[in-house]
């Protein structure tokens, strides 16, 4: 059933035109230069420290990799980091 | 998304928390709905960041979850500066309490100065000012206003014939001017004294010089009454001739008067609208409403603000509706003609000198048209006819 669901949903985003990360539950991230990165869809902060934040994400994990963060902001599906960021990787734990 | 300045109206808080799963904690928080801003991580066991004063007691549960010790590391915003400040208290509300009273004092006025007038005109002015409320220690918006001031003083003493006010910072200066510039006694020169204008002569007095007419003589203007040359021809001599002739001249004026006159009156009702201008930006304090009545005059009076030497952009505005009612004044043809030799002699005693008097007043013609009443109006007048002529040269005058 739900693997019916992924699909059409998949189906949507390609051919409707409908934003994916409406559609697909999945971390829209916006990084302005190399000063802030904007994370939106996160489920919560799995480990924090100067130079690397890992974030929980629906599947998988984020890890951004940089220097001298500081969690601007942080609410229940937003992030805003600040520091000099470096790498954006995706981690995917099956 | 940011209520920083929300933030900072209530207090924040920078607290250390320590404990190895700080980041379990941030995530507690985050669903328990506290905000947490400004994470740094100071080392491998703990972290450091900002939470909103009121959440701090809903911290604990979320420590004991999390394994983390909390520690209050500075606060900042309003409430603890408020708070620090309540130490000093009395301090504060000294420094208040001093600039209150300072722009209190700087509001009031301190000075009554009257200029261009002797002392004793100047002591009835100050009576006069007193009975307007304006005396030293009142407040500078609670003043009449200026046009009316100097209208009651111009009105209510008679030795004064213009005022000129000036609030000047806390000294009000009046400037007044006299009507009788006292008269000096001239060393006289020799001179006749002629006829002002043609009349027949009323009665005359010498007090120098030789009389050259006689009552019920009829002379032109410019004729010689008293001559200043007296003396036959060896003992000649020049004087200033002085003396004083009445003659009887004659006035014609026409007057006009509306049977119908509208007239504006005040019912002596009012309703006044008090504001305060800050930067130009009118903020009403008391009078809301409109006046219940719809006719009326409007008398405003804006009074701005002072601190010491400066003029604030603050001032203070009375608006004063004055109720004013129609009066429809209808005279009867007589009534108006009366009216018409009243208003003709107190005209015509108006421009002539102090010491004349009318002696007799007649009505040539009299006509109603277009709803006026038209007064042709002839008048005797007994008055001093004598002006100054000097006597240059005595071979002139024989």
């Amino acid at each position: 059933m739900s693997k019916w669901k992924e699909k059409l949903k998949n189906w949507l985003v390609k051919n409707v035109e409908l934003p994916a990360d409406v559609v697909m539950d999945l971390p829209r991230i916006t990084i302005i230069g190399q000063l802030h990165i904007y994370i939106e869809n996160h489920n919560g902060v799995l480990s924090f420290s100067n130079d690397e934040v890992r974030l929980r994400l629906k599947q998988g994990q984020l890890v951004v990799k940089g220097r001298e963060f500081v969690l601007k902001t942080i609410l229940p599906e937003e992030i805003l980091l600040e520091g000099k960021i470096e790498q954006v990787k995706y981690l995917e734990t099956l | 998304m940011d209520k920083r300045w929300l933030s900072l109206f209530f207090g924040q808080v920078r607290i250390e928390v320590r404990g190895r799963r700080a980041e379990q904690f941030i995530n507690r928080c985050i669903e328990h709905e506290v905000n947490v801003t400004d994470i740094k991580r100071t080392d491998e066991q703990s972290i450091i960041c900002t939470i909103q004063s009121q959440d701090v007691r809903k911290l604990r549960p979320l420590l004991r979850q999390s394994d983390c010790k909390l520690h209050i590391a500075g606060r900042k915003g309003w409430p603890f500066f408020l708070n620090k400040l309540s130490f000093k208290k009395g301090f504060v509300a000294g420094i208040l309490l001093f600039a209150a009273v300072l722009f209190m004092l700087s509001n009031m006025l301190w000075r009554i100065e009257i200029t261009g007038t002797d002392p004793e005109t100047a002591h009835e002015i100050r009576k006069v000012l007193d009975k307007l409320g304006v005396e030293r220690g009142e407040f500078q918006f609670s003043l009449p206003a200026k046009e009316d001031i100097q209208h009651a003083i111009a009105d209510q003493i008679d030795q004064v014939a213009w005022v000129g006010a000036n609030l000047n910072g806390t000294t009000y200066r009046f400037n007044v001017l006299e009507k009788e510039i006292p008269e000096e006694e001239k060393a006289l020169t020799p001179r006749n004294l002629v006829a002002e204008k043609e009349a027949v002569i009323y009665d005359i007095y010498v007090e120098q010089g030789v009389a050259k007419v006689q009552p019920d003589e009829y002379v032109k203007k410019g004729d010689v009454l008293i001559s200043g040359v007296i003396g036959e021809k060896k003992h000649r001599k020049v004087v200033p001739a002085k003396g004083k002739v009445l003659g009887e001249t004659w006035y014609e004026s026409e007057i006009t008067v509306p049977l119908v006159t509208e007239l504006k009156t005040y019912t002596g009702k009012s309703y006044t609208k008090h504001a305060v201008y800050i930067f130009g930006f009118r903020i009403p304090v008391w009078g809301f409403s409109k006046p219940d009545f719809d006719k009326y005059d409007v008398k405003l009076k804006k009074t701005p603000m002072k601190f010491l030497g400066w003029t604030l952009p603050i001032s203070y505005e009375t608006k004063k509706y004055l109720q004013t009612d129609k009066v429809k004044r209808e005279y009867t043809r007589k009534q108006a003609t009366a009216k018409a030799k009243q208003l003709g002699k107190e005209d015509l005693l108006n421009q002539l000198d102090q010491n004349a008097r009318i002696k007799s007043q007649k009505v040539l013609r009299e006509t109603v048209d277009n709803g006026k009443v038209k007064v042709l109006m002839y008048y005797t007048v007994i008055e001093d006819i004598t002006v100054e002529q000097p006597l240059i040269n005595t071979k002139e005058t024989e």
